[in-house]
């Protein structure tokens, strides 16, 4: 073994020592971005919630824009750059081949974020996230989102890089582990979000500094191929972390190794085509392109994210239901370890990614529903069900087995850690829903003022909108809440918590700090334990979860079919 | 069935590893596989629609 690497007291994993260090800096820097962004989006809510409507116009649009490039780009991206270097080096026992390059990778990420934030927090970037030409923000802003993006497209080499040296030096055989795979998946379409990144920021910088035209249908194509599949790294990198936190905390299992990876490799062929259905409305291009990148292929990452939607709850009941917990249809959720916040954090994320998230997804990707749905609060609504319920709380989940197995800590206050998942899902639970019933009545997204009070003409919405809006903002309140929680404990546990000795694995601790799954790891399973060792059910092997997946398909089919109502009640005939 | 953190198929024995799970193996085939349906289908296929838009005629 290297002298530069450590083995885990806890996993007996071979961690190297960049790989360790640099996935603390990326966790550190995404945790500030989470902060910045998350009192970005407080007093975003305190304005649209119309009873208090606290900022003027111009720090609504500022904090928008701030908000949402630390939430989309920033927090997510440094925390992606951690999970690849855990799911390659750490994973795989392996070396990081060139750990200058990890550095200044990581020095340019840091660089391109301080130049964005100065530029949006100055008022010289007041564009929103999407930026879209002809609004022009100042040169700055567009270079520092280049050296971000130049920064994280080394490290997804870097990732490929540490893939190749550890099957060169068989620090692992055959394939890689399903948690890899998912990071590849993730990494491949990093290196193509990247990709049109630079089309699309280099010509806009240049045009910020006149030396070139830049058509705004073309800027739209390209930046949503940035813009949409950034957040397709995300649903990669948390299917990933599902699978992981199921291992970890009940010991679940994958129940079919060729089911999962194909799903996986769906996501790589289709998801980032889904960009398309934010331009389902633009008159540039015809309906075959539309409906080919939103239905045909789109449809494909769909039956990926319904196949995982299946096999991890699959997974963590066989998984239960092997060592013994084989009462009833659900008794492997009413034993299962609800105080560990891994655990509670991997369900919320996978049922309000799934139930909300994934159900107005689809019905908004429809060409003819989209129509009623484009630029209203449904819209936010669906995304902040997928990348904050589900993407955020997954990471949040896993930050509980990081602290003490990367960064060698206890987790502080962890009575407050055990409660936090639920604060921050619940709260995002009821925003995400109550944003997307507001949608429905058709309140506009990014919008500072929705009584229209100084407008030349009267937009007059249902008084139910008062209602659902003051819904949002309570349901946004509580997520804030498990939200700063989140932060408090992990820079607390980080800075001043409680050092692990080298050691010291944790099994069998008897204080707090540390995770069930950490201190009681679920039990190996009995040598040659596979599917047949399952009573048969005639709901099948996982009789639970295929309640839950019929559960989920009917509120699929109700919703998706109310909004063709709703469309007609839009469009009468006759 | 596996555990998801352990690597798994190909490493019991001397047999022949399936076509799929070589291809499935090999992340720049995979690369390259997304590179190419997403820059055919979504980026280039757009920007010919683009291409082909006539000039709308000012009023």
């Amino acid at each position: 073994m290297s002298a530069s690497m450590r083995t885990c007291p806890t996993t007996g994993l071979k961690v190297d020592s960049t790989a360790d260090a640099l996935i603390k800096v990326n966790a550190v820097v995404a945790t500030v971005a989470l902060l910045i962004g998350g009192v970005a989006g407080l007093l975003v809510l305190l304005t649209r919630w119309q009873a208090v409507h606290l900022l003027d116009v111009v720090w609504f649009y500022r904090l928008l824009t701030i908000h949402g490039m630390n939430m989309l780009i920033f927090f997510i991206l440094f925390f992606e750059m951690a999970v690849l270097y855990f799911a390659s080096a750490v994973l795989l026992n392996a070396r990081v081949p060139a750990p200058k390059v990890g550095w200044a990778a990581f020095g340019l990420m840091v660089l391109g974020t301080g130049i964005v934030e100065w530029t949006m927090f100055a008022g010289k970037a007041d564009v929103l996230f999407t930026s879209y030409v002809p609004l022009r923000a100042e040169p700055p802003y567009y270079l520092g989102i280049i050296l971000f993006a130049v920064g994280a497209l080394i490290v997804v080499g870097h990732f490929f890089a540490i893939l190749v040296v550890a099957k060169r030096e068989q620090s692992y055989t055959g394939s890689v582990p399903l948690v890899t795979f998912g990071a590849v998946t993730a990494a491949v379409i990093a290196a193509v979000t990247l990709l049109h990144g630079a089309l699309v920021y280099i010509p806009t910088w240049l045009w910020s500094m006149g030396l070139m035209e830049i058509d705004p249908e073309f800027y739209r194509l390209i930046w949503w191929g940035l813009g949409h599949s950034s957040q397709q790294i995300n649903v990669a990198a948390m299917v990933a972390i599902w699978y992981l936190l199921g291992a970890f905390t009940v010991g679940g299992i994958v129940l079919n190794e060729k089911i999962s990876r194909t799903a996986f490799v769906l996501y790589i062929g289709f998801i980032s085509m889904a960009s398309a259905h934010h331009l389902l409305v633009d008159p540039g291009f015809g309906p075959s392109w539309k409906v080919w990148n939103t239905s045909y292929f789109m449809y494909m990452a769909v039956l990926a994210s319904m196949i995982h939607g299946f096999t991890v709850p699959a997974g963590l009941e066989a998984g239960q239901r092997l060592r013994g917990v084989t009462q009833g249809l659900f008794g492997w959720l009413r034993r299962a370890p609800w105080s560990d916040p891994g655990f509670s954090s991997l369900v919320f994320s996978l049922v309000i990614f799934g139930f909300v998230g994934g159900i107005t997804g689809v019905t908004f990707g429809t060409e003819q529903i989209n129509i009623i749905a484009h630029n209203t609060l449904r819209i936010p609504g669906h995304f902040h069900a997928t990348v904050v319920a589900g993407t955020a709380l997954a990471f949040m989940g896993v930050t509980y087995y990081v602290i003490p197995l990367i960064f060698r800590r206890e987790v502080a206050f962890f009575k407050m850690a055990r409660v936090q998942p639920y604060f921050f899902a619940g709260g995002m639970f009821v925003f995400s829903i109550a944003m997307t019933f507001a949608g429905t009545f058709g309140v506009p997204r990014r919008h500072w003022d929705v009584t229209f009070a100084q407008a030349p003409f009267q937009v007059q919405f249902s008084p139910a909108v008062d209602l659902v809006i003051g819904v949002m903002a309570v349901g946004g309140l509580i997520g804030i809440l498990g939200g700063a929680m989140y932060i408090v404990i992990t820079v607390w546990s980080v800075f001043f918590g409680r050092r692990l000795a080298p050691d010291e694995s944790g099994l069998g601790a008897e204080r707090l700090g540390l995770p069930l799954g950490i201190v009681s790891p679920p039990k190996p399973l009995p040598a040659g334990a596979d599917e047949s060792m399952l009573a048969r059910h005639p709901l099948g092997h996982v009789p639970g979860t295929m309640v839950l997946v019929l559960v989920f398909l009917v509120a699929f089919v109700v919703y998706y079919f109310v909004n063709w109502k709703l469309l007609s009640d839009v469009w009468s005939v006759g | 069935m596996s555990d998801p953190n352990e690597p798994t198929q190909g490493e019991k024995g001397e047999e022949e590893i399936p076509l799929g799970q070589r291809i499935f193996d090999n992340p720049f085939l995979l690369l390259i596989a997304c590179i190419v349906v997403m820059f055919v289908f979504y980026t280039g296929w757009g920007l010919v629609e683009l291409a082909m838009l006539p000039e709308a005629p000012l009023p």
